[in-house]
């Protein structure tokens, strides 16, 4: 059956769609759901700040997967191999096309952090870009959905989104990445280092086919034993 | 003058800054860092001691806290900003060029990498018991970490990477220290860091938190 799985698309969010919540920031950050003073205070602070932000955005190119190796570790689109690992290809096993996608809290989030760094404000610093974390994570989400409704509409399935740095996948591969995307899509650039501008920002791969599947959390199954989000059980949305 | 030490170890363990502040809700009401710190010194307490048997003693409880997630980044930083606001009544009366600090770290976040947040618990924790910290910031080169150590040549020097992409990065700075500096100590740490990598890079040392770091220091000063 044809199908409509290609092309580029970018949204503009507002920190209103984002439903971002008091109690979510203050349990990021491992102060449980209602936090001690000041930290409440702290977080209404960069809430207020931040939902002012114009610069929340994100998009993706789709393109059709060449080939998935899991004996490789491998996923090829077009003429640019990722060397995912295996644990990543497994996941995208049965990809048809894949998204290459980026999103941005935008330059907001660094700007405010910083500048309560530099007044020597470490703390208030802190939850803004614990924030931003969020935000970001958020806004994906709601990317993330639109691409499900356009795969909805092709009878067809998402997998996990998966970044370079999870599991084993390397992040020098971002720079393939950043190649399938237009120069500067939704205001995000890459570093000869891989580090994204702005900070608060994410990118990666989600497969999509007839037969690939939503898998959830997976950092129990992840061989990153000393990964810092494992280490701390926090929960890294995918 | 023991349990006015305790208080003041306590105030920064539990990151209570000065009376009027909120944090932490059991502490509300009571003095803080800052009125016992003024209240040790009226009583002839020295500054070494608060230093010493107050200050540090809280800091040190903060990073095994932290090591066992019992406490996270924002106590820390509470914590941090409790021992610094103790530190500027002692500042004054530690004469200039004694200022009884165990050593000197250097540390800065390795070229190509702009995080800070890691690097920064690192350095606060650190100069909470009892070293001088030279930060020198994010995307630090090779070149200055060694202009620095030329003007502290006993200093420990601490390098943070959180990418993998900037790993190569920390080998070559570790390397080109160790060129001009052979016997200089340095340790590394960041998210992606292993003891495996560390030795193959010829660092010293590894630490996955920033109590790790102080107790190699410590033990450095010791052997000394």
């Amino acid at each position: 059956m044809k199908n409509n799985m290609k092309g580029t698309y970018s949204y503009k969010l507002d920190f209103a769609d984002i439903k971002l919540e008091k109690a979510e920031i203050s349990a990021f950050m491992g102060l449980g759901e209602i936090p001690d003073e000041p930290f409440g205070s702290m977080i209404d602070i960069a809430i207020e700040l931040l939902s002012t932000n114009k610069n929340i955005e994100g998009g993706f190119v789709i393109k059709p997967v060449s080939e998935v190796s899991i004996k490789e570790g491998t996923i090829t689109i077009e003429n640019e191999t990722f060397t995912t690992g295996k644990m990543i290809s497994s996941f995208l096993k049965n990809s048809e096309y894949a998204a290459l996608f980026t999103c941005t809290a935008g330059f907001e989030v660094e700007k405010y952090s910083n500048q309560y760094k530099n007044e020597g404000d470490f703390v208030q610093s802190y939850v803004i870009d614990a924030t931003g974390s969020l935000l970001v994570e958020g806004a994906m989400e709601l990317i993330y959905e639109k691409l499900q409704q356009m795969a909805t509409l092709n009878y067809l399935n998402l997998t996990n989104r998966y970044s370079p740095g999870y599991c084993e996948w390397k992040v020098v591969d971002q720079q393939k990445l950043f190649s399938f995307l237009p120069s500067k899509f939704c205001n995000v650039s890459l570093s000869e280092s891989s580090l994204m501008s702005p900070v608060k920002s994410v990118s990666g791969i989600v497969g999509i086919g007839k037969n690939v599947k939503y898998l959830g959390y997976i950092c129990d199954s992840c061989k990153s034993l000393g990964c810092v989000y494992r280490a701390k059980k926090m929960y890294v949305k995918h | 003058m023991e349990e006015l030490l305790n208080k003041i170890s306590d105030c920064v363990e539990f990151g209570k800054i000065n009376k009027a502040a909120p944090y932490p809700p059991n502490m509300k009401g009571q003095d803080g860092a800052d009125e016992l710190t003024v209240q040790a010194l009226e009583q002839g307490i020295s500054a070494k001691d608060v230093l010493s048997n107050g200050l540090i003693i809280g800091m040190e409880k903060v990073g095994v806290k932290f090591r066992e997630n019992k406490v996270f980044v924002p106590q820390v930083l509470m914590s941090a900003k409790a021992m610094n606001t103790a530190m500027e009544h002692l500042k004054p009366l530690f004469a200039e060029g004694n200022t009884d600090k165990k050593g000197v770290f250097i540390i800065g976040t390795v070229a190509g990498d702009l995080h800070d947040i890691g690097k920064n618990l690192v350095s606060m924790i650190v100069e909470g018991n009892g070293y001088e910290v030279i930060d020198l910031g994010t995307d630090v080169p090779a070149k200055k970490f060694i202009d620095t150590i030329n003007e502290f040549p006993d200093a420990i020097i601490g390098l943070s990477s959180l990418l993998t992409t900037t790993m190569e990065s920390m080998a070559n700075i570790v390397k080109e220290i160790k060129t001009v500096y052979p016997n200089q100590k340095v340790t590394i740490g960041g998210a992606p860091i292993t003891q495996d990598f560390c030795e193959k890079i010829g660092a010293d040392n590894f630490s996955a938190d920033p109590q790790g770091v102080v107790e190699f220091m410590n033990k450095l000063k010791i052997s000394a």
